[in-house]
Formats: C-alpha cells, sequence, structure tokens
C-alpha cells in the first residue's frame, strides 16, 4: 500500500492489517484525512490513476504551500485514490493544483487564511459530458461522482502534500463545508451566452478547469422580478451584504444563474458584459452604512477614487466589472447563487487540460491511446 | 536580513507548526495577546509597547547568527 504524503518526493510503502476499518482508522489517526472514508490507495489503484497523464511518475509538479510539499505525480495520484476518483478524473484535479499555484491565486494565503474560502474547480468544455460532471439540477450537492471527489482530491492533496492542517496551518475560524469538496461544471447546453472558458479566450471544444477562491455559494431566489434591472438588484444585494470581504477588499465575485434566469436576462438582449456592468453599479455599499464596521481599516487602501467622507459615495464589491464572473449551472428554478471571495488577496485562474506540451487534450482517452 | 514575526496567542500553534514545516526551529516570534483587530490606536500602542523588547531581542539574536 503506498503512503500518503509526506514532505519526501516519492510514496512509501506501509503493512497494515487486512481490514477496511483498521486502514481508516489508521489513516484518520495520522491526519490524513477529512474525516471520511478514503480509498486504500494501493500500488495498482495508483498505477491505474497514472495512466492518465503523460507526467511521469516522479515528475515534480509543484511545491505545494505551506509546508512547501513536493507534489509528484505520483502523490497527487495517491490523494485522487484516496478521494474515491476514477483514474479519468487526474487530468482534472491535476490541472486545478497547477492552476492554483499560479502566484495570483496566492494558494499560501488561501491554505492558512481565518476567512472561510474554499477552492472552486469549475470544468468547462467536453470533459464535462465525458466524465459525467453534473452541471444541472445539484450540481454543487450530492450525487455525482466526478463532483464529490475531484473537488475532494484537491482538497487532499493541498491538505496532505501541502500541509494545510487545521486548527494547526490552516486557521481558518469556521472552515466550510465546501471545504469537503467544491466542483460543478458549468451547464454550457442551457446557456444563452458564450461558456466562461470562451470568455478567457479558450476555444469552445477546449476543456478546462478554473479554480476560482470561493467562499460558500449564497442564495439569491428571484421569482418576481419582470425586468432585469430589478432581477439583478436582487443578485446585487446578495453580493453587497455587510460583512462580506469585498466591500472593503473588492476583489472578485461569481454568479451562477440557473438556466431559467439565464433565458430570462437573455430574452432582453442581455448579454454577460451588460451583467457584469449592471452588477458593478448595483452592488455597493453606500460609505454610511460601511463606515466603522467590517473591515473599514482597509476601506481606503485599493480605492483612493471613492471619497470615504461622503455619506452618500458607494463602495462596489468588486474590483471592476470584469472581476466578476457570469456562469450557468443549475437545474429548473429560479434561484441564482453568489460566491464572495477573500477579496483582493486572490485572484481565480482558468487553465485547459493539455498535454505535458502545452496541447490541449480532446478526450482523456488520449492519454491511453 | 534579520526579522521577527509577531503573532497573536491564538496563532501560536500555527507559528510552531511553520517552525517546523520551514525546518527553521530557531525562527523567531514573539506573541501579543489576541485579539488586536477590534482594539482602539491606544491599546494597539500598548499592546506593541508590550512586546517592544521581545522583538528586538530576537532581531537581535537574528543579527548575531547572521
Amino acid at each position: 500500500m503506498t503512503r500518503p504524503p509526506e514532505p519526501s518526493a516519492a510514496a512509501d510503502t506501509i503493512d497494515v492489517p487486512n481490514s477496511l476499518r483498521a486502514i481508516f482508522d489508521l489513516y484518520y489517526e495520522r491526519g490524513w484525512t477529512d474525516g471520511l472514508p478514503v480509498i486504500p490507495p494501493t500500488e495498482e489503484l495508483v498505477a491505474q490513476m497514472l495512466r492518465y497523464t503523460d507526467r511521469a511518475r516522479d515528475e515534480v509538479i509543484c511545491e505545494l504551500p505551506p509546508r512547501g510539499g513536493v507534489a509528484t505525480a505520483e502523490l497527487i495520484a495517491v490523494n485522487c485514490v484516496m478521494a474515491g476518483c476514477l483514474p479519468e478524473y487526474f487530468p482534472v484535479v491535476l490541472t486545478a493544483i497547477e492552476a492554483a499555484m499560479e502566484e495570483k491565486y496566492n494558494l499560501y494565503g488561501r491554505q492558512t487564511t481565518t476567512n472561510p474560502a474554499a477552492h472552486l474547480v469549475l470544468i468547462n468544455g467536453p470533459i464535462r459530458k465525458e466524465l459525467d460532471v453534473n452541471c444541472a439540477g445539484q450540481c454543487f450537492g450530492p450525487g455525482w461522482r466526478a463532483n464529490a471527489t475531484i473537488g475532494r482530491a484537491v482538497r487532499l492533496a493541498f491538505r496532505n502534500i501541502g500541509g494545510a492542517i487545521p486548527q494547526v496551518t490552516d486557521m481558518s475560524t469556521h472552515g466550510m463545508p465546501a471545504r469537503y469538496t467544491y466542483c460543478i461544471g458549468e451547464y454550457e447546453e442551457e446557456s444563452p451566452w458564450e461558456p466562461l472558458h470562451v470568455e478567457m479566450g479558450y476555444a469552445a471544444d477546449t476543456s478546462t478547469v478554473t479554480i476560482f477562491p470561493g467562499q460558500c455559494p449564497v442564495n439569491s431566489f428571484e421569482h418576481v422580478a419582470k425586468t432585469p434591472h430589478r432581477f439583478l438588484g436582487t443578485v446585487a444585494s446578495t453580493m453587497a451584504h455587510l460583512g462580506t470581504n469585498g466591500i472593503y477588499r473588492p476583489g472578485e465575485n461569481m454568479v451562477i444563474f440557473a438556466p431559467e434566469g439565464a433565458r430570462f436576462l437573455s430574452g432582453f438582449g442581455w448579454s454577460k458584459k451588460d451583467i457584469r456592468h449592471a452588477l458593478f453599479e448595483m452592488a455597493r455599499q453606500k460609505v454610511k452604512d460601511a463606515r466603522e464596521r467590517g473591515g473599514w481599516f482597509h476601506a481606503t487602501s485599493p480605492r483612493v477614487w471613492i471619497d470615504i467622507e461622503d455619506d452618500e459615495a458607494t463602495m462596489p464589491v468588486v474590483k471592476s466589472p470584469e472581476s466578476i464572473f457570469v456562469a450557468v449551472a443549475g437545474g429548473p428554478g429560479r434561484h441564482n447563487l453568489v460566491i464572495p471571495t477573500t477579496g483582493d488577496l486572490t485572484e481565480c485562474v482558468t487553465r485547459p487540460i493539455t498535454f505535458k506540451d502545452g496541447t490541449p487534450i480532446r478526450s482523456v482517452k488520449d492519454f491511453v491511446r | 536580513m534579520a526579522s521577527v514575526t509577531i503573532v497573536t496567542s491564538a496563532f501560536v500553534k500555527a507559528a510552531e507548526a511553520h517552525r517546523k514545516l520551514l525546518k527553521q526551529p530557531d525562527l523567531p516570534y514573539v506573541a501579543v495577546p489576541h485579539p488586536i483587530v477590534s482594539m482602539s490606536g491606544d491599546e494597539l500602542d500598548a499592546s506593541a509597547d508590550a512586546i517592544f523588547k521581545s522583538v528586538l531581542g530576537a532581531i537581535s539574536r537574528g543579527h548575531q547568527t547572521k
């Protein structure tokens, strides 16, 4: 049985009693799990996982903070097995981890902050269907193996290789349920707009992973509004509630529209760009309401153009309209979701799923042909 | 460059963990009572005054070891 990650780059083998209960107990006692049972990463299962990459088993993918743990392809595969991933999911997990290592994502900060933010893995492109990633009803909920285990594998790798240990180095005040797993696909087939990865400049048939440093989604239901402004006013209010980081440290937000809401807005001719601009204007708090509370001591740092002496001046919760990411997912119903972040301390990253040479894959089967 | 990390008492465990993770068992840090985020300016000044000598000592030791 291969041993989950320690700071050393290669997995060790350990002998354990041939009992699932004993194995889980051992893994839990050693701090290698999220508290839920894991699949024992046997050599055979890890080898199966590694078939779905052209990276060498011992290739160093990155060093994960805060420990600076060396994440080899093998160690990432170990965590994928433990999470319950099918081998076909491996390229997605690998890409998500590489994306999180881009400097602007600030993974060190994300791994150690008191903030409850997690790591949303948003999948675009044809790989969603190939892996049966749920983009529709209950996409954030239980029931789909890809959603449940891809997000979990990323978390386990960050914990076991990176050393983000709750109450020790991971100092999140409360944590969040999204820290067990947090993965969906965009429901491109039900979207009236171009999908997120196309907006980012990728071809529609390129599969991508976006890692977004989001907190848990906040529901914003809107069953009554008859105009886009009224409809988006509800969403904006959800974005700009007192206590959200963005008022004081404006960063990024993601808004997930269910297909019904997306079609409603699109029916008025509204594009994603229109929506972003409208939300940027509406998702604000007045200075008089934001003053001397929340994170007021940060209020002036990034935005000298706001007159904080003016009670009626308004403070947007994102840096710019382009800092609002719009995606479509979910089932029937006029519920929409707002996903806030820590604010200006982190930015999301989108990466294509590629071979080692950077060529986008067309199918995960490309690795085993 | 010699430096010292200042943490609040609630983060001492994290500071000790980082010493191990970074393989720098002597990485200096000084703790102040938790929390500081809600302190007034005067209270924060008093908290800083209370650790000033400890910070100075830690930085001096850092210089000596370089």
